[in-house]
């Protein structure tokens, strides 16, 4: 496992943008009334933040910068980095990130790319573009992250009551003498069909069979431009490699368990958090959740549960934080960090 | 480790199941109260109580409680050797 280190960088911002169009998965047809309860149950998740057709992660992403920016009073022209991470770009190519470097107004002396990442995207984020800034001596970046996909077929339920859309968008800066963060990656390949989706890469083109609906064993229909999740597989997993990842981040940081103010986990869903709360031994009051309201918005969930459940205590002072972010690829990253004088605005609805 | 135990740990893990009701000859996915949760549940009693994990596909071949049991104690034998 790869532990890292950044030393003259600091967070400065994270704000949060959503759709305010919601659904309810107390209204999902394919399950039954007792059925959707259940789910709801387990999953904590009853409400999914949906955007319309026509609105893109960027867009949210764009919101949420223009936000934050205003709130650090940042001018665009001194943006010298944006890290774009998602898996729902605008466009095949060109990347995301060249699209809104111009619209953000940033200078053109300023880097842009996309990462592809879900899931670990934040937290994998946060030591790509604090790498950068520490090697290079950028000044300023913008970390964007999120996902707007309309891969999650309605019709499997094993997807379409887990996922909805948020974007953020989080500010770094090189700083000297600012408070290390610490890292903790991993990645297993082996498990990429735990969740993906089969057409519209290169390995398999989107043809016309791709949108033919098969049924599925426990009920519903998928057709290969949906997602597959394989539940069972997330839980296995996610319990063989996170608790460990959190247990050697602490070791590597030098703190304990105890003495993190918050663990802030991806927001996959309650069940599964509630796993890793119990084995590396927290209670939930530790573990903030936005399950309820927001669902699991991939990459966007750790930032997005930042805005939505700790703005009061960022801005009431220093908190010592645990990000962990984990899933698709497979895929993880763990990170703490001291947050000192984090602006974090109001979330946006859009 | 003993298969009783392992019968109740399964009849906690499993919404509505009444405690001392089940056998480790109980053919558990015939059970009214089996579904796809319960495999989830079942996967993280299984890393709770016995610090391992088990692919969904070799669970899938247990007929009974007492084939989960033994897929266990194989793999924490494997573990251990």
């Amino acid at each position: 496992m790869a532990l890292a280190t950044l030393r003259r960088v600091r967070i400065a911002g994270v704000a949060s943008a959503v759709p305010r169009q919601s659904v309810s998965n107390s209204d999902y047809a394919v399950l039954s009334e007792e059925q959707r309860e259940k789910i709801i149950k387990y999953t904590g998740i009853r409400y999914r933040r949906w955007a319309p057709k026509e609105m893109c992660c960027s867009d949210l992403c764009q919101a949420a910068t223009e936000r934050l920016l205003g709130e650090l009073s940042w001018k665009p022209k001194d943006i010298d980095a944006v890290l774009f991470v998602s898996q729902t770009s605008d466009y095949p190519f060109p990347a995301t990130a060249q699209l809104l470097q111009q619209r953000l107004g940033l200078p053109k002396s300023c880097l842009a790319f996309d990462v592809n990442l879900g899931c670990s995207g934040y937290t994998y984020g946060l030591c790509i573009l604090g790498s950068l800034l520490e090697a290079t001596g950028l000044k300023r970046g913008l970390l964007l992250v999120g996902d707007v996909s309309k891969m999650h077929g309605d019709s499997d339920p094993a997807s379409a009551v887990l996922f909805g859309h948020a974007a953020t968008a989080t500010a770094m800066e090189s700083a000297q003498g600012a408070k290390p963060i610490y890292f903790e990656l991993g990645s297993d390949g082996a498990g990429y069909k735990v969740i993906y989706v089969p057409a519209g890469g290169c390995r398999q083109p989107v043809g016309a069979q791709s949108f033919q609906k098969a049924t599925l064993e426990g009920g519903g229909s998928r057709s290969e431009t949906d997602v597959v999740l394989d539940a069972a597989e997330i839980i296995n997993f996610t319990m063989r490699e996170v608790p460990g990842s959190i247990r050697r981040l602490l070791e590597y940081a030098g703190r304990t368990v105890t003495e993190v103010d918050a663990y802030v986990f991806h927001q996959a869903n309650q069940f599964i958090n509630n796993q890793v709360a119990r084995k590396i031994g927290i209670k939930p009051d530790k573990a903030p959740t936005t399950l309820y309201d927001f669902e699991n918005t991939s990459s966007a969930s750790i930032p997005l549960t930042i805005t939505a459940k700790l703005r009061e205590r960022m801005a009431a002072g220093p908190q010592k934080l645990v990000m962990s972010g984990f899933g698709v690829g497979l895929s993880w990253a763990s990170v703490y960090c001291d947050a000192e004088d984090v602006a974090c605005p109001e979330l946006l609805e859009l | 480790m003993e298969v009783t135990q392992f019968v109740r740990h399964f009849e906690n893990a499993i919404e509505g199941i009444e405690p001392g009701s089940l056998t480790p000859d109980t053919q558990y996915h015939r059970l009214t109260q089996w579904d796809s949760l319960g495999l989830l549940c079942l996967l993280a009693m299984i890393d709770c109580e016995y610090d391992i994990q088990i692919p969904g596909m070799e669970l899938k071949q247990c007929a009974t409680l007492r084939d989960i049991f033994d897929l266990v104690a194989l793999k924490l034998h494997r573990e251990a050797a």
